[in-house]
């Protein structure tokens, strides 16, 4: 639409309705495993404490689940890999979380850098020998722990005022993980990576950021 | 590397809300939860009544260490 050329009126036009501002996202990336339930919290938590609203791909079911991915890479600003859980089924790889990264970098490639992607491991150099494809990428080492987790999202990102700390992240964590129970009863499931557990632990992380805020703002 | 700035605030559990299609009645009932004091372990509550710390119930006192002697 060229400049000063019509366009159809929107809800934001109305008075007194505020037009929200774009909200950059992250596609995330992580095995949906039991033996990942922190470190998926912590991904959650961080992130959106640092502002980004988290897609992934939950309760998408195996026909068009791919069609799915590739639609949720391409309307996200960034995505991050976590490669550190290397696991077999009698004997067989688990191969989803390559593949997804390999999406990630052809969306990357054509996209000229507006899509950026991020890799997460637990232990270094292991992707120099894994993937030796991505050396270039320089991954963040996690050690498997929600710290190492926030550690490197704050490598990557921060807040223009860079206000969230990571101790600050770790304590929202603490506190969105003591409500996991009763959130888990609401929803009537018992694995965290369910669409509905998924949706109120990102609210729920966020009513954490904000209580952050209030704090800062009576302290200063 | 060089840190990507987020150019947005972070929004509030009611804007986010508003983006995901939750309904204003979830996000208080998440409000309600997040803001509800931490359960008491049995020790707290002990501690907090008694003033006394939390001891395993492993019989009389003195009678574990009293048998070990023998």
């Amino acid at each position: 639409m060229g400049r000063g050329a019509l366009r159809p009126p929107r809800e934001s036009d109305k008075p007194g309705v505020a037009r929200r501002k774009r909200i950059e996202s992250v596609f995330l990336n992580i095995p949906y495993d039991d033996g990942f339930e922190d470190l998926y919290l912590a991904y959650i938590v961080g992130l959106m404490q640092l502002g980004l609203h988290v897609s992934v791909a939950l309760a998408v079911p195996n026909q068009g689940r791919l069609e799915t991915i590739i639609s949720l890479i391409e309307k996200s600003d960034y995505s991050v890999h976590d490669l550190s859980n290397i696991r077999t089924t009698k004997g067989i790889p688990h191969f989803n979380m390559p593949v997804e990264l390999g999406l990630a970098l052809y969306r990357s490639n054509r996209a000229k850098g507006k899509h950026r992607v991020f890799v997460f491991e637990s232990k270094k150099y292991r992707t120099q020998r894994s993937t030796s494809d991505i050396n270039g990428l320089d991954p963040q080492i996690h050690n498997g722990t929600a710290k190492g987790v926030m550690a490197g999202l704050r490598n990557i990102f921060r807040q223009p005022s860079d206000a969230t700390t990571v101790p600050e992240m770790l304590a929202s964590f603490r506190a969105v993980r003591r409500g996991l129970p009763e959130l888990r009863k609401r929803s009537g499931v018992k694995s965290l990576f369910e669409a509905s557990v998924f949706q109120d632990l990102t609210v729920a992380a966020l009513v954490e950021s904000q209580k952050l805020i209030e704090r800062r703002r009576q302290v200063s | 590397m060089e840190q990507i700035v987020i150019s947005n605030p972070v929004p509030t559990p009611e804007e986010m809300a508003e983006i995901i299609g939750m309904s204003p009645e979830r996000v208080v009932e998440i409000r309600r939860i997040m803001d509800a004091p931490p359960k008491q372990t049995a020790a707290q509550r002990k501690r907090a009544t008694t003033g006394l710390p939390a001891r395993k119930s492993n019989g009389p006192r003195g009678v574990a260490a009293a048998k070990r002697k023998r």
